[in-house]
């Protein structure tokens, strides 16, 4: 796959914004295994605005998605979130319950990754879509029928008449998927998370899913957050990401501007790794070594192993998030040059 | 739906066939005839009951007689209640045994189900452990263990009801009916639990969870068929499971079923009576297996278009 | 870059764990299978050499001790029976008989059931599908009814108890063996194996064989709990050992005629069977979760 050229009508988010729509602050996600407690996710911030998509990357393992699990408080029963999130002013993480229950589907839409197991197998595709605008909205079995034909039109599924009575195995992958942004989307949720919606899809279908994705944003307004290791993904769709290592946050900003001059040694490393047409046939770069075990958590940079920029302060000293500018943050000790690294594929 | 259908049905004859076959040669193998119990008869007599008997003839064309019999519904007559024909007997014996079964599966099913559901969602906690205990105790204490042992709280030590027979009207029922019911509610609890828990483990039942829907509704619309499939499948052994637990809970309770008429015609060398109980039975099983799976099908949307 | 250290050190060594060491790491919690386990190897040391400990015999008749309650003086801790013969003898006594035919009956079951199941799930293709076929004819025949045509007809010897048993309960195991074999072979390591040209027996003995060990061990534990019931089931309809020798069947059944005149000699035999049923279930029970690692 080349080295992705962001699309040209993404624009960086201005700084002039009202009240985020999703505002996370410090977010920690811990387990407790039988090894003691496991830190997922650690001092985890970031900010959604309206109709803006955001996208966490990073590899897998890195926390991704036990960050939407924590905001939807679905985590295992031995998990357990702290930090703040706030969705327009609602606090999520300390929410009893039972509102928690009236803002999932509701106002925080997701679309999980394998759309071969997420639908229910006994349940006609038309009882899975409505029930959501039921229950929520306090529709009518009739009134929902006729907005999931409708949302059935939009992710362009053809015959959705006839598919809607049908049950999940008779739909291909790609339909399957479809069907679960559409069931996503039929309460107008204010967000929609989307965990690595195309991964399991094959590339043909993954283009016209991400396209789907791009025109829906448009036309409906919804905030997306996107959760992906696939950098060509980020590229296609989101406004702006947030790269993550080892459960934390590493480096964060508008998808243009980091996939050109990335200023942290991961970032640098991901983009480095990815084939590039301009090099022509050379050996693929890649990161030596692996995250570490989140179990047993070295002290100092997590990254700091592998990191081609390391320093002596780096074992050590953790590095605290710098925000650079309005739109750019980092958290490294190294002093990036001011356009960002130089990646192999510029030259 | 049709193809499966006529498939499972084709499926069921050979086993049928292997069924009576084999119940056929291993009568017949056994040392011993039929009239050996009594006290030696004259040689002319044997010949003739032989020959009344077809006991003389060639063992294949016994055999092809006896499936002769079967195709049209004749189990031959008894070889020790002269006067009786086998499925005079059988037709005697199995309402008996099939009111007491009926009643064992329905108990089975009302509290073993609810009981495993239960476990389940209150997964490793103490309801759970104290289900499951109850449970296990359930499956490993066999019938024969637990009838006499209800009986001697129950019939001789509290004089609730009867220790035995069906005089007593409803409640000589109750004791027969829950002896042979315990296991099979055990093992129904415990299977409900491992499938409910399974099911709650599925994408699709995060999804749920993840649209916001409330416990009762995720219960009871998305979890329980799937929770539900495995018993179905669970059926049929369960018959059989009744059918064979049956045998010692008439003899313990004296009730006059066609368990009862199996183990005595073993015992007294019935052939034709014993033969005719295992072919009854196996049929019966082999059926029933059949409905069950037609059940399946009906049930899981996957399965029928296959 | 900029001269400073190379910052790529090898990273801390994970301690790895193998996959029998978490095993039994997660058996050794579970308090209900480790319970179990020790009970029943107190079990067999106690039936191995109580009767030899005891002054009574187990088939020793004393008349004048007919029906005694069990008392810890006197000599006679379960009481006697109709004949006067000990009852703690002939429970642990019975014991025996009834272990030794689970264990026997556990192992035709596992040798019939291992080597159909491993065959048919390798071969694959026709001969799976035949050998899978007669299983399930075979599942679908009321198998108790034939274990008591052979014991009624052949007469009550003891072999002839084993492999009626054991053949009863093959079944399951034959099934399992095979689901897990087909699995198996279509996994990566063995796919590796034969591409480097690795030798078919080889193949099954060093990848096949210790990944069916978990599973086999499992049904073992299962099976024989199922098998000593049966054997106490045909006991208990009077076709099982022959006199005087006896099982825990052959006592309830004894035991459950004599109820009103010696209550202990239904309950002690019935306790033994029962508790020796239910730690051979936990322990299974234990093992299986023990090794399926999804199960947590």
């Amino acid at each position: 796959m080349n080295r992705p050229a962001p699309a040209a009508t993404h624009q960086p988010v201005t700084t002039a914004q009202p009240t985020p729509l999703l505002a996370v602050r410090d977010l920690n996600v811990r387990f407790q295994t039988d090894s003691g407690p496991v830190e997922a996710v650690r001092e985890l911030s970031f900010t959604l605005a309206q109709g803006e998509a955001l996208a966490l990357v990073g590899e897998s393992g890195s926390g991704k998605t036990q960050t939407a699990m924590a905001l939807l408080g679905l985590l295992a029963d031995n998990g357990r979130a702290a930090g703040t999130a706030w969705l327009s002013g609602t606090s999520l993480l300390d929410m009893p319950e039972a509102e928690l229950r009236r803002i999932r589907g509701a106002r925080i839409g997701v679309v999980f990754q394998d759309p071969m197991t997420a639908l229910n197998p006994y349940l006609t595709i038309e009882r899975q879509m409505t029930e959501t605008l039921c229950l929520h909205r306090g529709q009518s079995r009739r009134e929902a029928r006729g907005a999931a034909l409708r949302m059935l039109d939009a992710v362009r599924i053809a015959d959705a008449a006839r598919r809607l009575d049908q049950y999940p195995h008779e739909l291909s992958g790609g339909m399957r998927q479809r069907v679960m942004i559409a069931m996503a989307l039929l309460p107008q949720p204010d967000v929609l998370i989307l965990d690595e919606p195309t991964t399991a899809l094959d590339v043909t279908i993954q283009a016209q899913i991400l396209d789907l994705l791009g025109t829906l944003r448009r036309d409906l307004g919804t905030a997306m957050l996107l959760i992906t290791h696939d950098l060509g993904v980020v590229a296609a769709v989101c406004d702006r990401m947030l790269v993550m290592y080892a459960g934390e946050g590493v480096e964060q900003g508008p998808v243009a501007a980091l996939l050109e001059h990335p200023r942290h040694p991961y970032t640098q490393g991901l983009l480095e790794s990815l084939p590039s047409r301009q090099n022509g046939a050379r050996r693929l770069a890649t990161l030596p070594g692996h995250p570490p075990d989140p179990r047993t958590r070295p002290s100092g940079c997590p990254f700091a192993p592998r990191c081609v920029h390391a320093m002596a302060i780096c074992a050590t000293v953790r590095p605290a998030w710098e925000d650079e500018s309005e739109t750019r943050g980092r958290r490294c000790h190294w002093q990036a040059p001011e356009t960002g690294v130089e990646t192999g594929a510029n030259a | 739906m049709l193809a499966y259908t006529l498939r499972r049905f084709v499926g069921a004859w050979p086993t049928l066939l292997v069924l009576v076959t084999l119940s056929f040669f291993m009568v017949r193998a056994a040392p011993g005839g039929p009239f050996d119990v009594e006290k030696n008869l004259p040689p002319e007599i044997e010949a003739n009951l032989a020959a009344k008997y077809h006991l003389d003839e060639p063992l294949w064309r016994q055999y092809l007689r006896y499936l002769g019999d079967l195709a049209r519904g004749d189990l031959g007559p008894s070889f020790k209640y002269a006067d009786y024909t086998v499925n005079e007997l059988i037709a005697q014996g199995f309402p008996v045994s099939l009111r007491l079964g009926l009643a064992a599966m329905a108990l089975a099913l009302l509290i073993g189900l609810p009981a495993g559901m239960l476990a389940a969602l209150r997964q490793n906690r103490p309801t759970d452990h104290v289900t499951m205990a109850l449970a296990m105790t359930g499956i490993s204490v066999p019938g024969f263990v637990v009838a006499p042992l209800l009986i001697l709280v129950f019939a001789v030590g509290l004089g609730w009801v009867p220790a035995g027979g069906l005089d007593g009207g409803i409640r000589s029922w109750i004791l027969p009916v829950v002896a042979l019911a315990l296991p099979l509610l055990a093992y129904i609890a415990r299977l409900t639990r491992a499938s409910l828990i399974e099911v709650w483990r599925s994408s699709f039942i995060r999804t749920a969870r993840a649209k916001g829907l409330p416990l009762r509704l995720i219960l009871l619309r998305h979890a329980l068929k799937p929770t539900l499939l495995p018993l179905v499948s669970f059926l049929g052994p369960a018959l059989a499971g009744v059918i064979t637990g049956s045998v010692v809970i008439e003899a313990i309770f004296g009730i006059p079923g066609l368990g009862r008429y199996f183990v005595q015609g073993a015992l007294n060398r019935d052939y034709t009576l014993v033969m005719g109980v295992v072919v009854f039975y196996g049929a019966l099983i082999i059926a029933f297996n059949f409905l069950v799976d037609l059940l399946y099908a009906l049930l899981d949307p996957r399965v029928r278009y296959s | 870059m900029d001269g400073t250290t190379s910052g790529i050190e090898a990273p801390r060594p994970v301690i790895g764990r193998g996959l029998w060491s978490d095993a039994l790491r997660r058996l050794r919690r579970n308090r209900a299978a480790m319970t179990s386990l020790v009970l029943l190897g107190l079990l067999v040391v106690a039936v191995s050499i109580g009767p030899w400990l005891s002054p009574n015999a187990f088939d020793g008749s004393d008349w004048d001790a007919i029906l005694l309650a069990p008392t810890w003086t006197g000599g006679h801790w379960f009481g006697t029976d109709f004949l006067g013969r000990d009852l703690l003898v002939r429970t642990l006594h019975g014991g025996r008989i009834s272990l030794l035919v689970g264990l026997s009956a556990t192992l035709v079951s596992l040798v019939i059931g291992v080597t159909w199941g491993a065959t048919a799930g390798y071969l694959g293709g026709r001969v799976d599908a035949v050998m899978m076929r007669i299983v399930d004819i075979l599942y679908a025949l009321p198998f108790m009814f034939f274990v008591i045509l052979l014991m009624v007809f052949f007469g009550r010897n003891i072999f002839l108890i084993f492999i009626a048993v054991g053949a009863v309960n093959w079944l399951d195991m034959a099934r399992i063996v095979r689901g897990q074999t087909l699995s198996l072979r279509e996994r990566e390591f063995v796919l590796a194996a034969q591409a480097y040209g690795a030798p078919g027996w080889r193949i099954i003995a060093r990848h096949i064989v210790p990944n069916l060990l978990g599973v086999v061990m499992v049904y073992v534990t299962l099976t024989i709990p199922q098998v000593i019931l049966v054997e106490s089931f045909l006991s208990f309809l009077g076709l099982g050992v022959q006199e005087p020798y006896t099982s825990w069947g052959a006592l309830v059944n004894d035991g459950a005629q004599q109820m009103e005149a010696g209550p202990w000699l239904l309950v002690f035999p019935a306790l033994f069977l029962a508790l020796t049923l239910f730690c051979f279930n936990f322990l299974g029970d234990g093992l299986r979760d023990a090794l399926d690692p999804k199960d947590r």
